[in-house]
């Protein structure tokens, strides 16, 4: 358990360096996070699915200048290495451990942007560092020395992913006995609603009129196919 | 002194390549001004011989910037171009700094913009609209759709910014990128409500398990109802904890959710 635990905190933090450090080619988003990192540990579907409900959330809450916002790439990488541990090692059902698994990583939406604020305040010793070299005349350090954000980033959050789902996975271990059918089916109805709040962000992103009118006509246009070619269930 | 001009075109796939990393130092002092001075290393390097003047124009580039990630190769490009001049004798160096703070925020602007508030939400809903039917490839489109939009922003850029620093306004107002991106917001709605009505028939994500009447005014009043408890200043946790109370008390109290 150690091991995988190890490693899906290395590769989480890995894929989880394309938010900020790499300029984001999408990598860090947890529809594309949370199959990654679910495949390779055999469990593709359970991460398409996290991914699905936590994409869209804060998709409002835009990175504007250095403003942090809510981290949702955090997010998918909790619930998802979570979700693969305590499967693969507590035997928790698959329903049920999805539902648990993302409803108890949500916080890390507000650990992540503590995390990156204290590796943005580390990075100003770099930047004063920088001017130092430049002044000795070290060019090829000061020139180089970039790339010590990308590690300090990397360990910080290696050390966050791996702390956290550790707890995560204690948790889900703990009070998963302790769960009522009541309170699955809470878990389930806010599970079910999360992909719901996806939308009403972007619908918020796009105010206007025309925005509405758009999302009506989607809606109604794929309602109406749906309809005709008597779809039901779509997977 | 000064090297040949032609040397900082042989520079644009470094130059580009270096780009991608104007984020990695970022930090709250000098922000992105770590990643833009080792962006624009090669060039210094090729421009300026003599390790003073090097060391000069190096010190130039380590002072406060911030601007869209993608959108800085316009930057980068155009003080490329500047910084020939400067060691020609054609211009002042305080001139640099002068351009980019001219370009910084406006491009700023328009990079979140088209990107953050256009091209990702689009990406994102096209792979949520395949993830939904349960394929695995469904990653690969977002990847795929948001990365070669990213690269032909910074290789434009930089071709631009590299042959010209005087047009480079007249350029970026040519490329009409905030009608651009106007349409990608309107794209990403259309899709949002493509992918409201897949979600109804989602075996493991609809609300209601009967496809009826009532299901198809459901999700979109919803969704509508969240929007505005947004906009009302609401923000998402307070929503999933309100859902979470709602619907255990009534799954205690009637039984009627669906598992």
């Amino acid at each position: 358990m150690w091991l995988t635990l190890l490693s899906v905190s290395a590769l989480g933090a890995l894929l989880y360096l394309d938010r900020v450090i790499l300029g984001r080619w999408m990598f860090s988003r947890p529809i594309v996070l949370a199959p990654l990192l679910g495949g390779l540990w055999g469990e593709a579907q359970a991460g398409i699915l996290i991914g699905i409900v936590l994409e869209a959330i804060w998709f409002h809450r835009l990175p504007v200048g250095s403003t942090i916002p809510p981290d949702d790439s955090f997010m998918a990488v909790l619930a998802t290495g979570s979700f693969v541990i305590s499967r693969r090692y507590l035997g928790i059902p698959w329903e049920e451990g999805i539902a648990l698994a993302t409803l108890l990583a949500l916080p890390g939406s507000r650990i992540g942007p503590l995390l990156d604020g204290f590796v943005r305040r580390w990075n100003v010793h770099i930047s004063q560092f920088q001017k130092e070299e430049i002044d000795k005349g070290r060019f090829r350090i000061a020139e180089n020395i970039n790339w010590l954000g990308m590690l300090n980033s990397y360990f910080v959050f290696f050390i966050g992913f791996f702390v956290l789902m550790g707890v995560e996975v204690g948790g889900l271990y703990l009070f998963q006995p302790w769960i009522t059918a009541p309170l699955w089916k809470g878990f389930f109805g806010t599970l079910r609603c999360l992909p719901l709040l996806g939308v009403a962000s972007i619908l918020l992103l796009n105010r206007g009129a025309r925005s509405w009118f758009f999302w009506g006509a989607g809606y109604g246009l794929a309602s109406l196919l749906l309809w005709i070619f008597k779809r039901g269930d779509i997977q | 002194m000064k090297k040949e001009e032609s040397h900082t075109q042989k520079l644009f796939w470094p130059i580009l390549w270096r780009s991608f990393f104007l984020q990695t130092s970022w930090n709250f002092a000098g922000m992105q001004n770590i990643g833009f001075a080792y962006s624009m290393a090669p060039a210094l390097k090729k421009i300026w011989i003599s390790s003073m003047d090097y060391k000069k124009a190096l010190a130039r580039h380590i002072r406060y910037f911030n601007t869209h990630p993608y959108f800085v190769t316009f930057i980068l490009g155009g003080v490329v171009r500047l910084e020939e001049e400067v060691a020609a004798g054609k211009r002042e160096a305080s001139e640099v700094n002068r351009f980019k703070a001219s370009y910084m925020g406006s491009l700023a602007a328009i990079g979140d913009s088209l990107f953050w508030a256009g091209i990702a939400p689009l990406a994102s809903l096209l792979a949520l609209l395949i993830a939904l039917r349960g394929k695995l490839w469904a990653p690969c489109v977002a990847v795929g759709v948001f990365g070669i939009a990213r690269f032909l922003i910074q290789f434009q850029g930089l071709r631009l910014g590299l042959r010209s620093h005087e047009e480079l306004a007249s350029e970026i107002q040519k490329m009409r990128f905030t009608e651009w991106a106007a349409r990608f917001k309107e794209g990403s709605s259309f899709l949002a409500g493509v992918f409201l009505a897949m979600l109804g028939s989602h075996p493991d994500l609809r609300l209601n398990p009967q496809a009826n009447l009532f299901s198809f005014f459901l999700f979109p009043l919803v969704a509508a109802l969240f929007s505005f408890c947004l906009r009302r200043g609401l923000n998402p946790w307070q929503l999933i904890v309100l859902l979470w109370v709602v619907f255990t008390v009534g799954a205690f109290s009637e039984g009627i959710l669906p598992r």
